[in-house]
């Protein structure tokens, strides 16, 4: 009737009477830890051979910025007035990232001025989850390789009104390349103009992706960014468009130029099209563009 | 071993169970203290422990299951309050105190509740005791650690790792 106990940890390391505290299985020295500041938590490598990689595998770090507060400078908000304290704690975070398996990151609200440039280093997130106000985000975001990247949901707030007022803004293609590993996208709020001419000759193979969501994206760009996923997307097996606009008065959809589709698309399997209002249009590019999609099944959903 | 009484013992039809520890000692609580534990929860909700039965519990001494029934009693009419989310801040602070004198307890005490805790699955008491252990830890250095954790000391070869990897770790530290 008892849960079998988690994987008791190398007590045959210590050559002396292990302590009582180290006897303890993993996981609730873990869950001790989670008591307790980042940066103690990585301090309890040196207790004993033991404890050497045990924070590693932490399932979770508190950061928090009043732990390299030396009381020099008035706290505001939380937020040292010091220099040298934002400096260690910078220091510290970024050195805890290259030290951790981060699997997961969750990026919700947040800003940067003018010149803080945020750069995100996170090797093995397979999961991340970004909800910025494009507007906060002034100087940008820039993410370095994520080669393990599973799920990616992209969401930015504000975008349709002032994107073009912030880096973040103006680079959405750029952000959007970062995230060519990914299996399973979603992205939400992105704009005609993320993808530019530019971008159809630098854009990367989004070579493992094989699920995208766009929603409320505006498509009146030619089916452009549509398009530049399909030829970029080989194994792309499932394409969701929910709640996704045509601006008014785009008609050149139609024109000639449209080639979203030409390349051929063997592997899409399902288009969902989630929808409030009018969908003629976007159907009528897919009928039209239908040939290329040999073993595509659409699915129509209207919602309220 | 007399059982520890349960509760205020003025609810002559609260549902009893019997649990049974390592060393043979058999304990009569109420049905919904012993409920604290999900996997004794289970159980009992099965019709388990009643009668002359008893659960067996092979992890648990008597002297750590006494200490576990201890909290459960204390905690088991706020649990079945919901997290007694209408109890009085008298009844709270109650709880408090109870939980900091609990906790107040020898080391090895507090290892043998917590893994009895983690066995049983009883949430509120591992978190009690983790944090309990935890503020031993706060705020000291590597060495205050060891030496109040009664961690043996180090071998001259784990000393001269332990100083490499001080060094690696430089920027944990200042």
């Amino acid at each position: 009737m008892m849960k079998p106990a988690c994987a008791s940890g190398g007590t045959s390391l210590v050559a002396s009477e292990p302590d009582r505290l180290s006897a303890l299985p993993d996981c609730l020295l873990h869950t001790i830890m989670s008591f307790l500041k980042a940066r103690q938590v990585v301090q309890t490598c040196v207790l004993s051979t033991r404890w050497r990689h045990l924070w590693c595998s932490v399932p979770c770090l508190d950061i928090d910025i009043d732990e390299f507060n030396t009381g020099s400078g008035l706290s505001y908000l939380g937020v040292p007035h010091n220099d040298k304290n934002w400096e260690d704690f910078e220091d510290f975070a970024v050195n805890l990232m290259l030290h951790i398996t981060l699997k997961s990151l969750v990026i919700d609200g947040g800003s940067n001025s003018y010149d803080d440039y945020l750069v995100i280093t996170a090797p093995s997130v397979a999961n991340l989850h970004l909800a910025v106000d494009v507007v906060c985000f002034h100087a940008g975001i820039s993410l370095n390789e994520m080669p393990c990247l599973d799920k990616a949901s992209i969401l930015l707030l504000g975008n349709r009104e002032r994107g073009m007022e912030s880096k973040l803004g103006r680079d959405q293609f750029k952000l959007l390349c970062s995230l060519s590993t990914v299996v399973s996208l979603e992205l939400s709020n992105l704009m005609t103009m993320v993808f530019s001419e530019e971008c159809t000759t630098t854009c990367k193979q989004f070579k493992n992706l094989r699920n995208l969501l766009l929603e409320n994206c505006d498509v009146s760009d030619d089916f452009q960014t549509m398009a530049l996923f399909l030829e970029t997307s080989p194994h792309l097996e499932k394409l969701t468009l929910r709640h996704c606009t045509i601006s008014n008065g785009t008609k050149k959809w139609i024109s000639s130029q449209c080639r979203s589709l030409n390349v051929l698309r063997a592997n899409l399997k399902l288009t969902k099209i989630i929808y409030k209002d009018d969908v003629c249009q976007l159907v009528q590019h897919f009928v039209h563009n239908s040939e290329n999609l040999p073993n595509n099944q659409f699915e129509f959903r209207k919602v309220d | 071993m007399a059982a520890p009484e349960s509760g205020d013992g003025n609810n002559g039809a609260a549902r009893m169970v019997t649990l049974i520890s390592s060393d043979n000692t058999r304990f009569e609580v109420e049905a919904a203290a012993a409920s604290l534990s999900q996997t004794l929860q289970l159980t009992i909700l099965d019709g388990g422990g009643g009668g002359g039965d008893g659960i067996p519990l092979p992890n648990v001494d008597s002297a750590t299951l006494s200490k576990v029934l201890e909290y459960c009693i204390k905690h088991a009419p706020a649990a079945a309050n919901g997290g007694a989310p209408n109890a009085t801040a008298v009844d709270r602070a109650e709880l408090e105190r109870f939980d900091n004198e609990f906790v107040n307890i020898d080391q090895s005490v507090l290892y043998s509740l917590i893994m009895a805790a983690h066995n049983l699955e009883i949430e509120g008491l591992q978190s009690l005791v983790a944090k309990k252990v935890a503020d031993m830890i706060k705020g000291k250095s590597p060495m205050e650690i060891r030496r109040t954790l009664g961690f043996p000391d180090p071998t001259p070869e784990e000393q001269a790792e332990m100083n490499a990897h001080m060094l690696e770790y430089g920027w944990a530290y200042e």
